[in-house]
């Protein structure tokens, strides 16, 4: 219990802190500071997202317009967002129309540069790392008004039944050289909207906007389905929207498939969750801490908060537990050299230190680690809680080093990255090279939303030594059967092609507290499916995190591994690190020989939305005939802080129990 | 309720008990009826409707358990003192988690009415056993009373159940004990008026003639 206290403290201070921050950074239009022209005005946007059962497809649409009495390029830059498929881009023009197709990353650049220097319409949309997405349209006449639109995919995250919805607009203020090169404006001058269609086939019953609650509407359109509609005028694009809801409670474990088969002749593409329905029990023993913080320059208005978060995470140690914690900016320093156990003077002592630490210098998040990772007892369970907001930029930064430095110890770090913009792939390859996990925390994240997302995975034991396979059907580039842990209340999701539908035999073979367990179950794959299209485009997205986290880990090469990005980029038509959106009308595709790949894709996935826009969720359930589990889904979390119940119990009931006999004794005595 | 040559029937006591079964079973019910603080401003309903619903497991079976237990015998004895500690607790009670319990965002459960349920029910027996000065009994009340005050200080330093797993919740000690004084308060406030007003009309009766 004193271990789900330390994290819920810390992971609520961290987020109930996070709105103090003095962040001024958002989405916005960009400017080259110093320019004489003025930004580019964002008339309105508008943020439509249509959440079906496991992905969510995000559009956002926006006006922008041209007050300069000269013709601009106009550059909007937004977050990314974490493992989102970039799809579509069209850009209106008047009465002209231009769309996207994704080509690899210079040609695109070579192409759209080419049409600026005609006086060409032209756009261009660019990952630009972790840190954004820029927008970048040529030639935007006097007065000019354009929309812009994009579209994205993702998997949505659901953990204990809760499933967490970011449309990340604040700026984490990570990258130094656009914040001095850029002006930012985030203004909107007209409305800002936003419309989810929420689809689920398992009932909601629950549903969270923090910031957003009182501004929505909600039609409740049946058990899994919901409308919700919010707008505002004069809003900044400062602050993320954040969706949570919640699926009934007592939910089976079970295993649910999206699948795409639209051709006989060719393999079919699948999304595949497992929901383990298996009773993980809380870890009671005492354990070792080690705080990892992040004391750089970046991290200043953040710091008190993080200061609170430990000193209050300290005090629901007990003295069985034991800590230690690190602070790193340009170099790593411990504050307390052994591990102390966590006696009220201890821990006294260590407030009073924490409390006094100020920000400095740059982010030397190796040399941290290291140190934090030095010293351990091999006898007991140690747990790394790393916290950070920035990019390690001091130090060694290869995230091979990293893979190599945690390879060498038996310890889970879970990895807490604070803001928008922070460097996912290293603290994704951090966290799964020691088999603990990532969670970012959004600035508009809520207290409720954080713990259930952290605490309970922490705090009770794990599936580990996992491995699912998939036999009868001819599964392809699912990544590795091994899965390693599955943390109490996660699902884990496969994505894969598959040769030839047919009866699967899926086997999940694990250890729970050392003791071997196997979950098996029997389904279909189909032969034909077309209801799902954009399951391709996930397919594509988890196959490039997987080449990616291949290369930071050091088992690939880094040059294989680009060019097997690019090629998935184009062939499912992804904006990736090595391809980008490039914006022409048809005219211009045809002078560059660009085939139109993306067109008939976004046609077909039209085309399927279309058809499922009318129709209740689909149930995706494929087991329900032979459960692959006997248990429920993990519990509903409840975190300790946050939900209140009752104090009766069997001592409760045996008092209760007398005075009642006591009572019908002395009525009985009285009408005697 | 009491029709001619029938026994009198707990018909309150049986249809919150019938009520609080049905939304626990109901699928999705105690999410939509437990009190979340975010929405105190746009559902404050949800303060009176969050203590019909419960966490699985042990905490429905043991709230509904005591419920069943007490509620029948004290609308059966005084049905005015257990509308009124119904009332009145089912608001307080709720106040008492808000003001303090700050942390606790959601809350659920019977067991605020039952300790308030246990308080008023204590009052009338002291008031009876007083009454026949039955010391016997006196005694057996103030250790059960002991007892249970005892239990929940402990629940309130300790912020854990004794016996009960409450992985998932905690147990508001301090909304029981607010709970309890209600209970006292609302017996004791009736009763006394009762009394009062029994007293009143008693002086106020003149012999004839």
């Amino acid at each position: 219990m004193q271990t789900q206290h330390l994290i819920a403290a810390f992971v609520l201070m961290t987020a109930c802190g996070l709105p103090l921050c003095n962040s001024a950074q958002a989405a916005g239009t960009l400017s080259p500071a110093g320019s004489p022209d003025a930004p580019m005005v964002i008339v309105d946007h508008h943020l439509d997202v249509v959440v079906n059962n496991g992905w969510a497809r995000t559009q956002v649409t926006q006006t922008f317009r041209n007050d300069n009495t000269t013709t601009i390029e106009g550059v909007y830059s937004t977050p990314v967002p974490k493992s989102a498929a970039l799809s579509e881009v069209e850009i209106v023009v008047g009465e002209r129309t231009l769309q996207g197709e994704v080509v690899r990353k210079q040609r695109a650049r070579t192409i759209y540069e080419d049409e600026k220097a005609q006086g060409n319409s032209a756009g261009l949309t660019e990952k630009n790392g972790f840190q954004d997405h820029r927008f970048q349209v040529a030639n935007i006449a006097p007065g000019e008004t354009i929309r812009v639109r994009a579209v994205w995919y993702q998997a949505m995250e659901v953990e204990s039944g809760i499933a967490r919805y970011l449309y990340p607009l604040e700026d984490g203020g990570t990258d130094e050289a656009a914040k001095s090169f850029w002006t930012r404006t985030e203004a909107v001058e007209g409305t800002f909207s936003v419309d989810v269609e929420l689809k689920s086939a398992a009932p909601v019953v629950d549903l969270r906007m923090p910031g957003w609650d009182s501004l929505a509407k909600i039609e409740e359109l049946g058990d899994g389905r919901r409308r919700i509609h919010a707008e505002a005028t004069g809003e900044a694009l400062d602050r993320d929207f954040l969706l949570y809801y919640r699926l009934a409670d007592d939910l089976p474990g079970r295993i649910d498939l999206v699948a795409h088969r639209p051709d006989e002749d060719k393999p079919g593409h699948f999304m595949m969750v497992v929901t383990p329905g298996v009773d993980l029990k809380p870890i009671e023993h005492g354990s070792d801490y080690v705080f990892v913080l992040d004391i750089s320059g970046s991290m200043q208005g953040k710091l008190a908060t993080l200061q609170d978060a430990v000193v209050r995470s300290l005090q629901g140690l007990t003295p069985e537990d034991r800590f230690k914690v690190v602070v790193f900016s340009d170099r790593a320093r411990e504050l307390n050299r052994d591990f102390w156990n966590a006696t009220p003077e201890r821990v006294a002592t260590m407030s009073n230190q924490v409390s006094a630490l100020q920000t400095e210098g740059g982010t030397n998040l190796y040399e941290g680690l290291d140190l934090g990772l030095g010293g351990l007892d091999d006898d007991r369970v140690t747990s790394v809680l790393l916290v950070t907001d920035a990019v390690a930029n001091q130090g060694l930064v290869d995230p091979k080093e990293f893979a190599t430095l945690l390879g060498e110890v038996d310890v889970r770090v879970f990895g807490f990255l604070l803001g928008n913009s922070g460097n996912w792939p290293l603290m994704r390859t951090i966290a799964e090279t020691s088999g603990g996990f990532s969670q970012g925390v959004s600035n508009a994240d809520d207290i409720m939303g954080q713990l259930m997302l952290a605490r309970e995975k922490i705090t009770h034991e794990a599936i580990h030594d996992a491995e699912l396979t998939v036999r009868g059907v001819k599964v392809m580039d699912a990544g590795d059967e091994h899965i390693g842990k599955i943390y109490k209340g996660r699902q884990l999701v496969v994505f894969g092609k598959y040769a030839e539908g047919g009866r699967a035999k899926v086997k999940l073979a694990a250890k729970i507290s050392g003791a071997d367990k196997t979950y098996v179950t029997e389904f279909d794959f189909p032969d034909i499916a077309t209801d799902s299209p954009e399951v391709e485009r996930l397919f594509a997205l988890a196959r490039i995190e997987d080449i990616e986290g291949a290369a930071h880990h050091g088992l690939a090469d880094p040059v294989e591994s680009d060019d097997a990005v690019a090629d998935l980029g184009i062939a499912y038509q992804l904006v990736t690190d090595q391809t980008s959106m490039l914006v022409l009308d048809d005219d211009g595709f045809k002078r560059h020989g660009i085939d139109r790949r993306n067109r008939d894709r976004v046609n077909v996935e039209r085309a399927a939305q279309q058809a499922r826009a009318a129709l209740p969720p689909a149930p995706t359930r494929v087991d329900a005939k032979k459960p692959m589990f006997q248990g429920k889904e993990a519990s509903r979390v409840r975190p300790r802080s946050g939900g209140g119940g009752g104090a009766i119990d069997p001592i409760s009931l045996t008092i209760g129990g007398s005075m009642a006999f006591l009572a019908i004794a002395s009525r009985r005595r009285r009408e005697d | 309720m009491k029709t001619d040559g029938s026994k009198p029937v707990a018909v309150a006591s049986i249809l919150l008990v019938g009520a609080a079964v049905v939304l626990h079973l109901l699928p999705g019910a105690p999410e939509r009826f437990e009190f979340q603080r975010d929405l105190l401003t746009t559902q404050p309903w949800r303060v009176i409707t969050a203590q019909l619903v419960h966490y699985p497991g042990d905490h429905v079976i043991w709230d509904v358990g005591m419920f069943a237990l007490l509620a029948p015998l004290l609308e059966l004895r005084d049905r005015r003192v257990f509308v009124v500690t119904l009332a009145v607790g089912a608001f307080v009670i709720p106040l008492g988690v808000l003001l303090l319990s700050p942390d606790i965002t959601t809350f659920r459960g019977l067991s605020g009415i039952d300790t308030a349920l246990f308080g008023a029910l204590a009052v009338l027996l002291y008031r009876e056993l007083r009454e026949r000065n039955d010391r016997r009994g006196l005694a057996i009340l103030a250790v059960q009373v002991a007892l249970l005050a005892a239990k929940l200080g402990y629940e309130h330093t300790t912020g854990s159940c004794l016996l009960v797993t409450n992985e998932g919740w905690v147990p508001l000690a301090g909304a029981h004990i607010v709970g309890f004084v209600a209970g006292i308060a609302c017996a004791a406030g009736v009763q006394g008026a009762t009394t009062g007003i029994v007293r009143r009309s008693v002086m106020n009766v003149r012999p004839a003639g």
